[in-house]
């Protein structure tokens, strides 16, 4: 009760201001002139008696001030006054307000934008899953490498499913492209092969229709339906709530719409899926031989020991838990970490720079904030003598400095949310689900980040500016403010150069190695090359089918008849890298271990993809089932085990079987797209095989699964027609990719491009910053120093020096900040091993070039300023005061 | 005890009088607030009214400046011990008079034992040869 009553009265103080301060007036005045008619009983004049009690009892007005301030409202009153001071105060240096809002726009709205992606990549769960805590993946393992993928293959997972008490158990196949429509006007969508239990295991819920039910889950299943994601309901069907019902075709079959899953929905990844079909609509693969991931809930108050034990003893009952197989069942969203992708990496780094350029950022304004409260001295020491107490006053500035935070900080986000597309499309993987992207996380974020910016730029001119003695202030006037609260400046600017070079050696370092990414000698021509595959997962093409390969065969004659096809070859895409170590025993009897990715390849694969004969022949038609076994290698194969011979005409065991293929011919090492760069040792060496050799040859070939070809004419302008032609002949209309062979390595450089751009991207940014900052300060003493620059001109200093003498100071400065940040960058820049290329981390040149352009920036930016310096009139300085 | 003692603030910080050095001493604070709960049980009375009659009572040892005598009515009011309303004086003059709260009285008494307890602890103290 007291409590309330006190914040009411508080309350009436504060918004009956008026009536409450008339009452408080009368009921003072009322006390002071009882207290002077007292006096004037004892026969003072009423003059006298007044000034008597004034002196005895204080003054009416300090009584009031006092009333006033006691109460709680007066804390809240003064905070309005130094806000609507500190409006006012910042209105009336709009300069100053706007470069530190933009300022601190850029070093808030990077790291917004930044945090949106690592947030998106660490700590979104994926939408409508509830409870994630409770998910976990289920299934078998080999004892060997108990860290692996669990995985069941589909009657394990109808088994566990059916019986298992402690865990709801339901089952995920795969996520593929497929064709969404008929014949050329297919689309290529993602689908998801999953299990009838899927959405309810995950804890979603259907905003139209229904899941698929467990009976159209079995192979027997009555009809085939599928679930529409969300964004293809609302992209093709325009959100119709008619299209339950309706069929559509899916991956070249007919299937009847009996649901669209939730907005936003992606199952327990974070990719796109556009349809949800049950697992036996995939019909590629057998379904013995599908091996399928598993997503369980545990039932409350489970353990994973106890699901374990239960999921052992059901396998172990039904006969199907091998030797060397163990259940494994671990929580579904556990390192993050370890499943990032290298871009994901990349995309982390560069968050982490962007934390450096908000600090760039806040020294940026912590700086000019000292500048500007070195002009201020006077105001703050009026104020502190009239009266305001040092806290008082630093509340004011803290104030001001909290009101630029908050500018900034809405300015940012608004940077963020206009550049959040742009963002989220170059540094998030390809297909990512594009959820929120203002979640409370980085809000908060953003609050904290004004918060700090706010206060950190505004408490060292808080500090500053409250620490004023007024007579000396006043005395030492122009010639006293000269030196003051620089030395805290050229800190800042200290750190900024360091800070900045540190920024920039990375953006250097990157850049290097996207470069050398760049110049990397593919052993091919990428131009006028298209690639060609069905989107059929990797483990079947693996297993090398005969049937694959005749259908690739098939693609293959009839590409070749496409209009503008100059030639299509036969090979494996390299999807997987597969290095093998082979053993030659030489001519001399010594024996030479080395590696090679071995390749099957219809003999025009060179001509196909470009691949220059340094040596001898390439493989031909003659090369066939019937003739002597032939091979071509690769340089670094050629130099391994025969340096200083000619390998044409040796001798080659290709596999267990072949004791000797004849090397027909040499062509460069080749880059395999799909780990372009992520070797140290530079290109791994190849040996081909022609394919129909293949078979007499080795067990160790991989399959051809996919199709090369050489267009004559731009590939964009034979796309369309090869698609129709492929489209007619593919196995049950597979969707047929085609893809630029150059698209694919766009995406293999991908995190060089993006680890370069966005380095240099902030590297400029804190660059600028930093300039700004010199700029700043060593104009700033220019201005101070006007009138000691006068005087030595007066007494016959040439222009030369002054101009000398003014950069020699910035630069000082300047060299200070470069030999920190060079340290700093020696000792960091190891961390970023991991994403350069064939850079060391201390490459000299990078180190160099940095330290050169930004000594040249830092003379820039003292330069403008010294020739202000030098243009200084010594009369005009002189008699400034 | 001979002189005066001023229930006010030291110079300085009354001259400021601003919120930073707002508290006195809690000695100081405390006992103004219990002499001014005991005049006014005696009588409801105006301002002025408690000033003098704290004089009065301590035979002129209290002088009761007006600033630390209406921060300690305004607390007191606040805090729902006393109640105010607008009455004439005997002059005829418009004054706010003070009147003790139910809440007040239990307050009061609960200071004096606890004042005549503390009083006597430390005389008891001084005293000790």
């Amino acid at each position: 009760m007291p409590l309330l009553r006190n914040i009411a009265a508080g309350f009436r103080s504060l918004f009956q201001k008026q009536p409450v301060g008339r009452e408080l007036d009368e009921e003072l005045r009322g006390f002071m002139d009882m207290a002077a008619e007292e006096g004037m009983k004892q026969g003072r004049s009423q003059k006298d008696a007044l000034r008597a009690v004034r002196l005895e009892r204080g003054s009416l007005e300090a009584a009031k001030e006092l009333v006033r301030s006691a109460g709680w409202e007066s804390l809240l009153e003064a905070s309005w006054q130094d806000l609507c001071y500190g409006l006012r105060v910042l209105r009336k240096s709009p300069g100053f307000t706007a470069v530190t809002i933009v300022t601190l726009a850029l070093g808030i709205g990077a790291n917004i934008s930044m945090l949106g992606v690592v947030d998106a990549l660490m700590f979104q769960m994926p939408k409508h899953v509830g409870a994630p805590q409770q998910l976990v993946q289920a299934g078998l393992v080999t004892k060997l490498q108990p860290n692996q993928q669990p995985v069941l293959s589909y009657y394990q997972y109808r088994r566990l499913a059916a019986n298992a008490r402690l865990v709801d158990i339901a089952a995920e196949a795969l996520r593929l492209k497929v064709g969404f429509g008929k014949g050329v006007a297919a689309q290529p969508i993602y689908a998801s092969y999953v299990s009838n239990g899927y959405l309810r295991v995950l804890g979603g819920h259907m905003p139209l229709g229904r899941w698929f039910s467990a009976e159209e889950d079995l192979p027997t299943g009555s009809q085939p339906v599928v679930v529409l994601g969300y964004g293809l309901w609302q992209k093709a069907f325009e959100s119709d709530p008619k299209v339950l019902g309706r069929t559509v075709q899916i991956d070249g079959q007919e299937r009847t719409v009996v649901g669209v899953a939730p907005e936003g929905f992606t199952g327990t990844g974070f990719l796109k899926v556009d349809a949800w079909l049950p697992i036996c609509a995939f019909r590629e693969i057998p379904l013995p031989n599908l091996l399928l991931t598993t997503t369980g809930r545990l039932r409350k108050g489970a353990s994973t020991d106890q699901a374990v034990a239960e999921l052992t003893s059901l396998l172990q009952q039904g006969g199907a838990l091998g030797d060397d197989q163990v259940v494994s069942v671990k929580p579904l969203f556990g390192s993050r970490w370890k499943t990032l992708s290298s871009n994901g990496r990349v995309s982390l780094w560069i968050a982490g720079v962007a934390l450096i350029v908000f600090l760039i950022a806040c020294a940026n304004v912590s700086s000019l904030g000292l500048a500007r409260m070195a002009q201020r001295r006077h105001e703050m020491a009026i104020r502190q003598h009239l009266g305001a107490t040092r806290a008082r006053v630093m509340r004011q500035v803290l104030t001001e400095g909290l009101l630029l935070g908050l500018a900034g900080g809405l300015a940012a986000l608004a940077v963020a949310l206009m550049f959040q597309p742009l963002v989220r499309a170059f540094l998030l993987p390809e297909g990512f689900y594009e959820g929120r992207f203002l979640s409370w996380r980085l809000l908060a974020l953003a609050a904290a980040l004004a918060t700090i910016a706010g206060c950190g730029s505004g408490l060292a001119p808080a500090w500053r500016g409250s620490n004023s003695r007024l007579a000396e202030t006043l005395r030492r006037g122009e010639q006293g403010r000269m030196r003051e609260g620089t030395g805290l400046r050229w800190t800042l600017v200290v750190a900024q150069i360091a800070l900045a070079l540190l920024l920039a050696v990375g953006a250097g370092l990157l850049i290097r190695s996207l470069s050398k990414v760049d110049a990397i000698d593919l052993g091919l021509e990428p131009n006028h090359l298209l690639r060609v595959t069905l989107d059929l997962p990797v483990v079947q093409a693996s297993k090398g089918s005969m049937a694959l390969g005749a259908t690739y065969a098939r693609l293959r004659a009839r590409a070749q008849q496409v209009p503008g096809v100059a030639d299509a070859a036969l090979a494996d895409m390299l999807t997987i890298m597969t290095e093998l170590t082979f053993t030659e025993r030489l001519d001399s009897g010594k024996t030479v271990q080395w590696t090679a990715m071995p390749r099957a390849v219809t003999p025009n694969y060179f001509r196909t993809t470009g691949t220059p004969i340094l040596k001898g022949r390439p493989l031909l038609d003659s090369d066939t089932e019937g003739s002597e076994p032939v091979v071509v290698v690769s340089e670094s194969i050629a130099r391994s085990i025969w340096p200083d011979q000619n390998p044409l005409g040796k001798c080659m065991r290709t596999s267990i079987k072949t004791a000797c293929a004849q090397v027909v011919g040499v062509v460069p090492d080749a880059w395999p797209t799909v780990s372009l760069g992520n070797s140290r040792q530079g290109a791994p060496g190849q040996f081909y095989v022609p394919l129909r050799q293949a078979e007499k040859q080795g067990t160790a070939l991989p399959a051809p699964d996919g199709l090369l070809v050489r267009t004559k004419v731009m590939p964009t302008a034979v796309t369309r027609n090869l698609f129709s032609a492929l489209e007619s002949v593919s196995p049950g209309g597979r969707y047929v990719n085609i893809e630029p062979y150059a698209k694919m390595l766009d995406e293999q450089t991908r995190s060089w491009r993006m680890g370069a751009s966005m380095f240099s991207l902030f590297g400029g940014l804190a660059l600028a910053l930093a300039a700004v900052g010199i700029y700043g300060v060593v104009s700033f003493v220019v201005r101070q120093r006007t009138h000691e620059i006068g005087v030595r001109m007066a007494l016959g200093a040439q222009r030369g020096d002054v101009l000398r003498m003014v950069i020699r100071e910035g630069m000082l400065l300047a060299l200070v900040g470069m030999t920190i940040g060079i340290a700093g960058a020696l000792a960091l820049t190891r961390f970023l091993r991991s994403i350069l290329f064939e850079i060391k981390p201390t490459d000299p040149t990078t180190f160099v070039g940095v330290a050169v352009l930004l000594a040249l920036v830092a003379l820039l930016a003292c330069y403008i300023p010294a020739r202000r310096a030098m243009k200084v009139d010594p009369m005009v300085a002189l008699r400034y005061e | 005890m001979t002189g005066r003692a001023y229930i006010l603030y030291p110079d300085d910080q009354e001259e400021r009088g601003h919120s930073m050095t707002d508290k006195p001493g809690d000695l100081v604070q405390g006992t103004l607030d219990m002499l001014v709960l005991k005049t006014v049980a005696l009588e409801p009375t105006h301002g002025y009214g408690i000033a003098v009659r704290i004089e009065q009572m301590s035979k002129g040892v209290f002088r009761v400046n007006a600033g630390s005598l209406f921060v300690a009515i305004q607390r007191l009011e606040r805090g729902g011990l006393i109640r105010s309303e607008w009455k004439d004086t005997e002059n005829s003059r418009r004054a706010k008079y003070y009147i003790l709260t139910e809440r007040g009285r239990k307050r009061l008494n609960s200071e004096k034992r606890q004042w005549g307890r503390q009083a006597a602890a430390i005389a008891r103290i001084l005293e000790a040869s």
